[in-house]
């Protein structure tokens, strides 16, 4: 069955039905893709602007779907490749030149303790320096939420090696952590 | 340049106006895994906040244009259109052989018919029944290599095929065998006798169809009248004109 319910592309036709199931599906992902996006990314307009690209670029190959169980990996493979193609651009510094006045990274969250605020700088200190591999998995575990299968589907990488990348990972994180810790 | 974007690019994209603050207590992540992947869970899921106007703005955008969508013609969806299914994608290369493979069919037929047409009507003109009226109404050329020893009505000009009266003919394409003349248009009817080949008949009326052939009412030199089939007739009055309806059999045997 396909995510809209439709059957083919000949069914796309434009109706209340598929706008509405259009409407959650884009209500549920938009979080996790928006999330995702950020942390590859960084910069917010960048952000936005490729999360739109993503959408653009489902809404079009939509019908085309040949997995419908894996909905959210197949779009996360979508942003992945957007985000990776935007890197390859030779104008890909144009977008953080333009974002003059960007917000806060965690501008928009009520929380903005100095100590949480320390916290932060720091993790995304850390983060800048894992591999791309490393952020990409990061970014769909925790800014995204996906499972570990997902993320397996997204970087065609079996379950078990996600999770010892993952583990890796954050082990690199909570180890870093602890050397600016100890010379305080 | 490479692929990726370095650590510095990104972490200046990241960083953009973090402000430095008091050194954080993020001991408990170092001590506790448990902790540091709740303490990456809450402070990353944060990043999924974007601003609420973007959301609804973009949501509008592509549900517009979801609502513009047309369906595609059904060519384009031939093989391609359902969901779920690789096995598609064959089924798509399975139609378009097809196409081309019958369009490979008939341009071939089509070039052997022409061929085969041709080579009919010009190499042998009694082969078919209506080749001696074409082909020697339309090419004079093809009425030489007739083997029939009498002088043929349009190797001689001046001669006496072409001082005939107009409802005049003779007997000719019969190879010196001669003609019956029946007594009814048709193969099966019943033959009266038999007219020699050359010999002048006299035309008693006008075309007749029957039976697949084309069949004349005359009288021959004696005063018989009967009928005979057009094709072993030649009528010099009527020859230049080129047949006005060829018969079933000689259009079924060219497509043939």
């Amino acid at each position: 069955m396909h995510p809209l319910g439709v059957q083919s592309v000949g069914d796309l036709a434009p109706n209340a039905e598929l706008i509405q199931s259009f409407g959650k599906l884009y209500d549920e992902l938009f979080p996790l893709i928006y999330g995702y996006v950020r942390l590859r990314v960084g910069d917010p307009e960048a952000t936005q602007d490729l999360t739109a690209q993503v959408f653009e670029r489902a809404l079009s190959r939509l019908a085309s779907v040949q997995h419908p169980e894996r909905i959210r990996a197949w779009l996360f493979t979508i942003a992945r490749n957007l985000v990776r193609g935007r890197y390859r651009r030779p104008d890909r510094f144009v977008g953080l030149a333009a974002a003059a006045e960007l917000k806060y990274l965690w501008a928009d969250s009520a929380e903005t303790v100095a100590l949480r605020r320390e916290d932060r700088r720091r993790l995304i200190e850390y983060l800048a320096r894992l591999t791309e591999r490393e952020r990409d998995v990061i970014g769909l575990r925790f800014a995204a939420g996906l499972t570990n299968r997902e993320i397996a589907q997204v970087l065609h990488l079996s379950e078990a090696n996600v999770g010892q990348i993952l583990h890796r990972a954050v082990r690199k994180l909570r180890q870093q952590f602890a050397e600016t810790e100890t010379p305080r | 340049m490479t692929g990726k974007h370095s650590p510095d690019e990104w972490r200046e994209a990241f960083d953009r106006g973090v402000p430095n603050g008091t050194p954080g207590g993020a001991s408990r992540i170092v001590d506790d895994s448990l902790a540091a992947t709740q303490f990456l869970t809450e402070e990353l899921r944060l990043l999924r906040q974007a601003p609420a106007s973007y959301q609804a703005q973009l949501k509008a955008h592509l549900i517009a244009r979801l609502a513009t969508a047309r369906p595609k013609p059904w060519w384009q969806r031939l093989g391609s259109g359902k969901v779920g299914r690789p096995l598609f994608t064959s089924i798509r290369w399975l139609a378009n052989g097809t196409a081309v493979l019958l369009l490979g069919v008939v341009l071939i037929s089509v070039v052997v018919l022409t061929v085969m047409a041709a080579s009919s009507l010009s190499r042998d003109p009694r082969q078919t029944s209506s080749g001696a009226f074409s082909a020697a109404s339309a090419s004079p050329s093809a009425a030489t290599a007739s083997p029939i020893p009498s002088p043929t009505p349009t190797l001689s000009p001046g001669g006496a095929p072409t001082a005939l009266p107009a409802n005049q003919g003779r007997v000719a394409n019969t190879e010196g065998a001669g003609v019956p003349l029946r007594s009814q248009p048709g193969w099966s009817s019943a033959s009266i006798t038999r007219i020699a080949e050359g010999a002048t008949i006299t035309l008693l009326g006008p075309k007749i169809e029957s039976e697949g052939t084309v069949w004349r009412h005359i009288a021959d030199e004696n005063g018989n009248e009967g009928w005979v089939a057009a094709q072993f007739l030649f009528v010099p009055s009527e020859s230049p004109k080129p047949m006005p309806s060829p018969t079933p059999t000689s259009a079924a045997g060219l497509v043939r």
